[in-house]
């Protein structure tokens, strides 16, 4: 084990990967000689080379599409999208064709390509580049759709997605680059999809989140629990497979549920967690599931009105008193 | 319609033109237009669902071209691929049935006529997104090369697949990589005239279309694409070279076709009838044939022959797609992942 | 020579109209000719022949909708004859045309034949299973006429409970009932029971007849009589509000002549009771147990000599005023030693009031052949609990000793909450 941080082991990973496996490589806007806007592929191109980290125009259609044509043909690579909002361009080529050629051929080639990059909000980057992406791709059949919230998750799980046989979606938070973790040294440490983690225990209610909305609900938790409130929080760490496994066991045992993401309500990831929750474990609900969601409005610039447009530990510990029937 | 001046001409060596494989390549190309054919009167019939476009009238493009290809290049395509798939050895009645949505179908029924696919026979796809493939043909192409092959990426595309953004992407791409050979791809641009309804004329700044590709670094030549003697020689030629060199190449064949862009596309309102009439009179089949007829002694013996053989297998292939099964409603969930299911809604349990 | 049928002209198409036909059957047709013209959502187009012959069978008349596929004419080469042909056969060939002629094409006929081939797939692959229709088959609770909201958990809890979610307050918001209502809530004293009342078990019709033992029966009788003695006693309590019933006596004895006691009340209150539970009407038998079909209630008498249980006889069908003057008379020739057999056998059920020694609760010994008997204890006040507030209430407890061999936990318990409604609703017993 070793304290490094997300963006550290998400590099490592990818390095553990391509010098195990000669198929793995790597394409992005300046991630060669600039050595990635995030740091993330520093040291990289000297270590591999051209042919296995290629800097591309800023051309994010043809990096995806050109990525799928070689994972075809059976390579592995991985896309760095320099953030995930520039990939909306990539959107056909991702959505029309990562995620259909599979089916469509009858199963005649697999598409293992990653498509990695930051997202999320929060250093004033206004309305085009603040955005988050896991409920617009995890709405898509084809598409693996991951993000990790801690560094061995990021570690673990994009080892997985390179090792895969089919099209991911690995979704970093930027503002999770820098938060240090133990990480398991062991280059086969791989974390699997499909398994949501509690990442704290509680009996009180029932918090879901992931990525860095999931940093940010342990916080509201301790804040909580200095008033007797004690949440169990569920990191579910892929949105594609989803598991609700712990979530469904954790609501039977607290009785309420707040679901915690960072954007927009209308149609996000909580409404899909919110409504499974209701659906399956409705005799145990004392109160409706709550969600707490970023503001609708495209990201403002100034930085209070930035402030009021994402979520804060208050508006957690507001929702679980409110399904707790506590007054604020 | 861009005239046919910087045109390949197809120096003809009588020896070399009277090789069998010519015949084999007229056979080829009468088979794809009874096949297209057919596909026609099972539309109207209720038989094929969807959208259904036609090759008719381009045959040479394919076929002068694939038969250039060796075992192990790989082809793109956009939807107007029966041909395609045909030219590269995949089975008519496997074609058929893929259009009949039958399990026997090439794609098991899952594709219909914009997504055959054979990875056996080279055939990469089968399209439906115009201009959404070049990328794909051209990340391929990166792969072989890659893995240290002599093999080649071929990417179809028409006139109208020119002006969307990935195909700038993809050009721009490939010639960037072509300048270390990390990028073996030929891409054939089959003008036909038009992008559907809209002439190049309508659709495009620059009419000179060779002239666009150009424009990314990569060597492009203009063919009269109703010739199959002359497309085969450009591809002869071009394919070589790229073995070698791991470089682009474009070729822009000048073709026509003779059926609407797809089977809802009756009145044909961009273009008199007239207009498609004079150029039946330049069938790529009636070209082939007559020279072949000149130059080689084909007889009219020889082309019943093999017209009939085509309206033979095309008559199976239709039995055989009618005679197949639907797919297995389980079907439904397989391929949409390798690994992880998807979730299964609507099923008992 | 191939047919003319209807042509699909765009991948929607399901059905087109043909609107004239140039040609007549009989006419010569040359390959390319039109020879009749259609309509389809999109356009009107002509169909020509696609080889040169003689029109056949016209088939479908102009104005008629066809189906795609469907056969619009024959077409007949040199020597060939018309097959005579249904004039109305314009369905797909070989099938017999059932639409009668529709109005102009409608996109919705296209989506209702669309939803048929849907309907047909669904069949094939499985039924749709409607995973929002409730998986459990509890009855929802009662509706007072206002709909109480309450959480899924509330409702939960309360099933699990037996606490009627009705009765509860809920503190949620828009008045939800929720899981901490149900935990707080204590049973309803009879002052909060509504004045619709709760229900009872249905009368029987009463009838003597034997029911032989079961072997389990006789196993469990064994058993039982094997630790406690021949009789298998058992007891229950229950604490009834009789401040309702004190006032009813109170109000009867203002009339002239009337001087009831409490506990004429509640013979015929134990008496009427009885017609819901004719199991606890019972006797144990070697063979059978008999259910009888009268209700005599003996009533425990204390006098020098001991205790004797003279018995009013069919005790359901008499007023408390008359069930009042024949327990004083008994009691009086039971002082006096002047109690006929006739007086003190065959009841069917016994009570015992040591009300008026103040005695709170007792459990009394059941008196053979009876199955069960009723101690009675003093009526006093008490404070309770109601809505929230303290009050003061008459209290009684009543102890009903129970013969398991005949009357188990459930029946005795069932006894007692019929009981419950005749004496705290002592209305009841007027009628």
């Amino acid at each position: 084990m070793t304290e490094i941080t997300y963006r550290d082991a998400i590099r490592a990973a990818m390095m553990e990967e391509m010098d195990r496996d000669g198929n793995v490589l790597i394409m992005g806007e300046d991630i060669g000689v600039y050595e990635g806007t995030f740091r993330i592929t520093a040291g990289m191109l000297k270590k591999y080379g051209s042919k296995r980290v290629i800097d591309t125009p800023i051309a994010e259609a043809g990096m995806a599409g050109t990525a799928v044509g070689m994972a075809m043909l059976g390579l592995r690579p991985i896309v760095e999208m320099m953030t995930m909002n520039f990939a909306i361009v990539a959107a056909d080529q991702i959505l029309n064709h990562a995620a259909k050629v599979r089916y469509f051929s009858g199963g005649q080639v697999d598409v293992p390509v990653v498509i990695r990059g930051p997202q999320g909000a929060g250093v004033q980057l206004s309305a085009q580049h603040s955005q988050t992406f896991e409920s617009f791709y995890a709405h898509f059949p084809g598409l693996k759709v991951v993000a990790p919230a801690t560094p061995a998750d990021a570690k673990g799980l994009l080892k997985t997605s390179i090792r895969g046989r089919d099209p991911v979606i690995f979704l970093e938070s930027a503002a999770l680059y820098g938060m240090k973790g133990e990480v398991p040294d062991d280059a086969d440490f791989t974390v699997p999809f499909g398994v949501s983690r509690v990442a704290r225990e509680g009996s009180d209610v029932t918090i879901v989140s992931y990525s860095r909305m999931l940093q940010m609900s342990l916080i509201a938790a301790e804040k909580l629990s200095e008033e007797g409130i004690e949440c169990e929080v569920i990191d579910l760490r892929t949105l594609r497979p989803l598991d609700l496994e712990p979530a469904y066991a954790s609501v039977s045992k607290t009785h309420r549920c707040v679901v915690v993401q960072e954007q927009w309500k209308p149609f996000g990831a909580a409404a899909e967690i919110a409504a499974s929750i209701t659906e399956t474990v409705f005799d145990e609900l004392d109160a409706p599931v709550a969600r707490v969601t970023g503001e609708d409005v495209p990201m403002p610039y100034a930085r209070n009105l930035e402030l009021l447009a994402t979520p804060h530990e208050q508006h957690v510990i507001a929702a679980v008193k409110k399904v707790m029937y506590v007054n604020a | 319609m861009a005239k046919a001046k910087e045109q390949a001409s197809a120096t003809i060596d009588p020896v070399a033109a009277c090789a069998p494989e010519w015949t084999e390549i007229l056979r080829q190309m009468i088979l794809i237009r009874r096949f297209e054919e057919a596909t026609e009167r099972e539309f109207r019939k209720g038989k094929i669902g969807g959208y259904l476009h036609v090759y008719s009238g381009q045959e040479a493009v394919a076929s002068g071209i694939i038969t250039a290809l060796k075992q192990g290049d790989i082809v793109f395509t956009g939807y107007r691929d029966h041909a395609h798939a045909i030219a590269l050895g995949v089975e008519p009645r496997r074609v058929m049935a893929e259009l009949f949505g039958k399990a026997t179908g090439i794609s098991k029924g899952k594709g219909g006529s914009m997504h055959l696919f054979d990875v056996e026979h080279g055939f990469y796809g089968g399209y439906g997104i115009v201009g959404g493939h070049l990328t794909l043909a051209a990340g391929a192409a990166y792969a072989l090369r890659y893995r240290e092959t002599e093999r080649i990426s071929v990417c179809y595309f028409g006139d109208g697949a020119m002006n969307i953004g990935s195909f700038h992407e993809a050009m721009n791409m490939a010639g960037l990589w072509g300048k270390s050979g990390m990028c073996p791809i030929l891409f054939i641009i089959e003008n036909n005239g038009y992008a559907m309804g809209t002439s190049v004329e309508r659709h495009s700044a620059l009419t000179d279309l060779s002239q666009r590709v150009r424009a990314y670094n990569i060597p492009t030549e203009k063919v009269d694409g109703q010739d199959v003697f002359a497309v085969r020689g450009v591809a002869d030629r071009v394919v070589r070279q790229m073995r070698e060199t791991g470089k682009p190449y474009c070729i822009e064949a000048i073709t026509y076709r003779f059926s609407g862009h797809g089977a809802a596309d009756i009145l044909q309102p961009y273009r008199s009838k007239d207009e498609v009439e004079q150029h039946r009179h330049r069938d790529p089949i009636g070209i082939l044939r007559n020279r072949l007829g000149e130059i080689c002694g084909l007889t009219d013996g020889d082309v019943k022959e093999i017209e009939d053989w085509a309206s033979g297998e095309v008559a199976a292939a239709v039995q055989f797609a009618e005679e197949s099964a639907q797919p297995d409603p389980e079907e439904l969930w397989n391929d949409v992942v390798a690994e992880h299911g998807p979730l299964r809604e609507n099923e008992s349990s | 020579m191939p047919d003319i049928i209807m042509p699909k002209m765009g991948d929607a198409m399901t059905e087109g109209k043909v609107v004239r036909w140039y040609k007549k059957s009989g006419d010569a047709v040359k390959k390319g000719e039109p020879v009749l013209e259609i309509e389809t959502d999109k356009v009107n187009l002509d169909l020509e022949a696609e080889a040169d012959g003689t029109l056949g069978d016209v088939v479908a008349e102009a104005g008629q909708m066809v189906e795609v596929g469907g056969v619009l004419a024959t077409i007949l080469g040199a020597g060939e004859k018309a097959t005579p042909r249904r004039r109305d056969a314009a369905g797909p060939a070989g099938e017999d045309a059932s639409a009668p002629s529709r109005r102009a094409i409608d996109k919705k006929d296209s989506i209702k034949k669309s939803t048929g081939e849907y309907g047909e797939a669904i069949d094939m692959k499985a039924p749709r299973i409607d995973r929002t229709a409730p998986a459990s088959s509890a009855p929802a609770p009662q509706d007072d006429g206002g709909r109480k909201r309450s959480s899924p958990l509330a409702r939960k809890m309360a099933r699990e409970m037996g606490v009627s979610i009705e009765q509860v307050q809920g503190s949620g918001p828009g008045g939800r009932i929720v899981a901490n209502d149900i935990k707080s809530f204590k049973p309803a004293t009879p002052a909060q029971q509504k004045a619709k009342a709760p229900s009872l078990p249905p009368i029987q019709k009463l009838e003597t007849k034997e029911i032989p033992l079961t072997a389990m029966r006789r196993t469990i009788a064994k058993r039982l009589a094997e630790s406690t003695g021949p009789i298998p006693h058992f007891y229950l309590t229950a604490d009834y509000d009789v401040t309702n019933l004190l006032a009813l006596r109170e109000q009867l004895n203002e009339i002239e002549g009337i001087k009831t006691s409490v506990n004429d009340f509640i013979v015929r209150a134990t008496a009427l009771a009885l017609r819901h539970h004719p199991n606890v009407n019972a006797s144990w038998g070697d063979e059978a147990m008999t259910l009888h079909g009268e209700i005599h209630i003996g009533i425990a008498v204390s006098t020098p000599e001991g205790l004797i249980t003279p018995v009013v006889r069919n005790a359901d069908q008499k007023s408390v005023a008359e069930i009042s003057n024949e327990v004083r008379s008994l009691a009086d020739k039971a002082k006096n030693r002047k109690l006929t057999p006739n007086d003190y056998q065959h009841s069917t059920f016994t009570i015992s009031n040591l009300g008026a020694w103040g005695i709170e609760q007792f459990t009394a010994i059941i008196n053979p052949p009876n199955v069960a008997i009723l101690a009675i204890g003093a009526a006093s006040a008490q404070p309770v609990v109601i809505d929230r507030q303290v009050v003061i209430r008459d209290r009684m407890k009543v102890t009903m000793s129970c013969d398991h061999r005949v009357v188990d936990g459930a029946l005795g318990a069932e006894y007692l909450r019929t009981l419950r409604s005749y004496i705290e609703q002592p209305m009841r017993l007027v009628l």
